[in-house]
């Protein structure tokens, strides 16, 4: 009678840990097929490139709904559907970089993010990604600056960016003559829209559009403050972001990049919206809050000597509006 | 009612599991079955001289021991659960019990007793040994700092990246069982090796940790002298010794005699009696009376240990006091102890070991207040809280410590201060934590490369790390720390790209390198 038992015993924990370890695997897998539906056709219709004009325009809304002005900087540009075309992938990449709150200006207006999202959604793009490889630890960073609930809201995809290889891929940087481990997605999607906040910074004196691609390398980052301009027009040439949007609602003006006052934040009400990353960083560094020139950024200067973009704000088209 | 245990023992190592996913960052702290834990609060309250208030949920198995004896051995552990499952997993076809004479393996039960006696007499002299032995924390560590971070590991590099199984990432990490990030902790096949030895121990007697050794079994077996649920044989009895082989506890011995103290009130024994005489009943009657009726004589076959044996284990615990001790045990780590005289005097040679925020300000009243659970360790969301091996000698052994150059401390987070169960790292309002001095930082000049990540990182908004600028504002000549702002939370430490020895390090302040104090 005991060896039945145990049989029957025994029969049970294993048909148990069967059905178990199926669910438990098979489930999640079934389910992320369902929804994905087929593989996407390798092809793609790539975003026709802008207009020539285009490169030369930057667009400046000013006013208190950042929201708003984000849009209203998009249509500037002649919209979203400009940029992102049917069943693109999108990859937003904002600065998350610190566990600040949205007040401190430390991290993207969580607003601005998830009104890009929707208006990339719109102009029917497939899916919109949204990540940084932040500074301090991701999780608590992704929720700390509202990013993450903004943009889930809006309807995109919130992605962390691990430490392992799998997520990298080594590129070569020209100038400097060596490779480096760039973010796999924002290489292989369609559209790169760059959404940095305009800050102070200690070692660059600013972080904008070109310092917030920084975000997508991996490794020791570091290291490469030592030749900043260099590493920085090398990772423009790997990386070219589609449309730079620069959220200066709220800037920060001193103890950047992290701040962590509100007595160091400063209300710029500006969103900054331009295909050329050189053109829209040059034009945020002249914001009265920062007092500065596109040519006190050294960063800015030697990517404009690499020809990356136009850093003469007399060469480029200003349209400024005001809601 | 056997069902009905398994039911029990599942659903309470399910919760013991689903707490543990939940032990990480975005959750409130869960140590539900660390503060009901009568052993780490008897301990703890001996040792550190102090009365945990969270500890007193203990008293709730402490309650269920005196009703119902070791019903927490026999419904609740994990570990119980663990060997159990395991048991019916590989039923020895390998026993090794008759192997070893009857004479010795008679004398096993007592080891748990002589094991608890060592670890209360050594608290009664300050020194905590209970994180060592406790069953609990055991499981924990186990199942925290080395299985979970291995399983992820397998998922990670072998699932998701080498087989493409992609769709398996969000699910999991929605469920908890994935890591966003890659976690990794020191000595961590220290963890593996014991629960293996546990486990393996199984070869010998089934449950032989419970029966044998742990001794928060023995604690439970002892306060069970009052248990209203007793074992019962019948005068009708066959002694025909199918209980005696079913038991996995050996509580009903070879002369089919009871040991109440043993019986982890499983019922094991209750179904398999030919003449249904064995049975399991509530018995609201004083031990005395009841004792005649049941057989139960404490004095002749209770498995407690001689009077003698007590007292060489009351004194081997004694006498580890002054071995262990923080002040006494550079016997074992050298000069690397810190005591808090070293502290006061900057003796040369100290290794002051940086502790989690809202630690004890005394290295010798945190070691004692500790138990090793393991919690701060699981829940440090940068994966920086690292278990001490030999770095603060023997006594130190799992005690946390923050490594930078394997994780920092986040400046916005508490929730290693929140979980500690017994307030070894006493609970901090963020405000507070914020400006909690865990070190402070010290920058080598010589081989700083002025590359400026440390300042760029320094969370401190002020700036604890300042730039000296050249006369045109252009390059940084040198870095240096603002001590009077350093916190010392490690995350310049971490960012430094300076290899192999970082240009910037975090010293405790009673550290001869520090040069910022």
């Amino acid at each position: 009678m005991k060896k039945n038992n145990n049989c029957s015993r025994r029969e049970f924990l294993e048909k148990g840990a069967l059905i178990g370890g199926l669910g438990f695997f098979g489930l999640p897998l079934l389910t992320t097929h369902l929804l994905n539906g087929e593989p996407a056709p390798p092809e793609k219709p790539a975003p026709d490139e802008p207009p020539a004009d285009l490169t030369k325009t930057i667009s400046v809304v000013s006013g208190d709904d950042p929201a708003k002005m984000t849009a209203l900087a998009i249509e500037s540009l002649g919209g979203m559907a400009t940029f992102v075309k049917k069943d693109n992938v999108v990859v937003v990449k904002p600065n998350i970089a610190w566990e600040r709150a949205p007040e401190l200006a430390a991290t993207t207006n969580p607003e601005v993010v998830a009104t890009i999202v929707r208006e990339c959604l719109k102009a029917g793009a497939k899916t919109v990604k949204v990540f940084d490889r932040t500074c301090n630890e991701s999780r608590r960073c992704y929720r700390t600056s509202g990013i993450e609930a903004a943009a889930k809201e809006a309807g995109g995809e919130v992605l962390f960016i691990g430490e392992r290889e799998s997520f990298y891929k080594e590129m070569p940087f020209p100038k400097k003559k060596v490779t480096w481990p760039i973010v796999k997605e924002a290489l292989e999607c369609d559209v790169l829209i760059n959404v940095p906040i305009a800050k102070h910074h200690g070692l660059s004196k600013l972080t904008l559009g070109i310092k917030n691609l920084m975000g997508l390398m991996g490794g020791k980052r570091g290291e490469i403050h030592k030749e900043l301009g260099l590493y920085l027009s090398d990772l423009l040439t790997v990386v070219k972001p589609h449309l730079t949007i620069i959220d200066a609602y709220r800037v920060l003006v001193s103890h950047g990049p992290t701040g962590g006052k509100p007595e160091y934040v400063k209300m710029a009400r500006k969103i900054i919206a331009g295909v050329d990353p050189v053109a829209v960083d040059a034009y945020a560094t002249t914001l009265p809050e920062f007092g500065l020139t596109p040519y006190d950024i050294e960063h800015i200067f030697t990517a404009s000597e690499n020809k990356l973009g136009e850093i003469d704000l007399k060469k480029i088209k200003i349209i400024e509006k005001t809601i | 009612m056997i069902s009905l245990r398994r039911l029990s023992q599942i659903i309470f190592i399910g919760l013991f599991i689903y707490f543990l996913l939940l032990t990480v960052d975005p959750h409130s702290p869960v140590n539900v079955f660390f503060i009901t834990n009568p052993l780490l609060a008897l301990t703890t309250i001996l040792a550190g001289r102090t009365l945990v208030i969270l500890l007193g949920a203990s008293l709730i198995i402490i309650l269920s021991a005196l009703l119902l004896g070791r019903v927490f051995c026999g419904w609740v552990c994990p570990l119980g659960t663990i060997l159990d499952v395991f048991h019916k997993f590989i039923t020895p076809k390998i026993c090794l019990e008759k192997k070893i004479p009857a004479g010795l393996s008679r004398n096993f039960p007592k080891i748990k007793y002589l094991l608890l006696v060592l670890i209360l007499s050594a608290a009664v002299l300050g020194i905590n040994l209970a994180g060592w032995f406790d069953p609990i924390t055991i499981t924990f560590k186990f199942l925290a700092l080395s299985f979970y971070p291995a399983l992820n590991l397998i998922i990670k590099n072998i699932m998701i990246d080498r087989w493409g199984w992609s769709g398996l990432s969000q699910p999991l990490e929605n469920v908890g069982i994935l890591d966003r990030n890659e976690v990794f902790f020191q000595d961590a096949a220290v963890f593996i090796i014991i629960f293996l030895i546990i486990l393996g121990l199984i070869f010998i007697q089934r449950r032989f940790w419970c029966r044998n050794l742990c001794p928060l079994g023995a604690l439970l077996g002892l306060l069970s002298f009052s248990k209203l649920l007793r074992l019962k044989i019948g005068t009708d009895c066959l002694t025909c010794q199918k209980c005696v082989k079913t038991c996995k506890m050996g509580a009903i011995n070879n002369e089919i005699k009871i040991l109440q103290e043993e019986c982890i009130q499983c019922f094991a024994c209750v179904p398999v009696c030919p003449v249904d005489t064995v049975s399991l009943n509530f018995k609201p009657i004083p031990v005395l009376t009841n004792q005649s009726e049941t057989g139960f004589r404490p004095t002749e076959i209770s498995g407690l240990p001689a009077r003698r044996s007590f007292l060489l284990a009351a004194l081997i615990g004694v006498a580890s006091a002054p071995l262990l001790s923080a002040r006494g045990g550079s016997a074992f780590g050298g000069k690397n102890n810190l005591s808090p005289a070293a502290l006061t005097t900057t003796d040369n040679n100290v290794l002051a070991i940086l502790r989690p925020p809202g630690a004890l300000p005394s290295e010798e009243e945190f070691m004692n207040r500790c138990v090793r659970c393991g919690q701060c360790l699981k829940i440090c969301p940068t994966n920086g809280l690292q278990p001490l091996f030999l770095q603060s000698g023997l006594y130190g052994m799992w005690t946390p410590a923050l490594m930078p150059l394997i994780g920092y401390c986040t400046y916005e987070c508490n929730l290693c201060t929140q979980i500690c169960p017994t307030e070894a790292i006493q609970p901090l309002e963020i405000d507070v934590k914020k400006k909690w001095v865990i070190g402070k930082a010290c920058i080598n000049d010589r081989l700083c490369i002025r590359c400026g990540a440390c300042e760029e990182h320094c969370p401190v908004p002020e700036k604890a790390i300042k730039a000296v600028w050249d006369e045109y504002g252009e390059k940084p000549l040198r870095y240096y720390v603002e001590c009077d702002l350093c916190i010392g939370c490690g995350l310049c430490e971490h960012v430094c790209p300076v290899k192999p020895v970082r240009a910037i390090r975090v010293y405790h302040t009673g550290d001869k390198k520090c040069f910022n104090r």
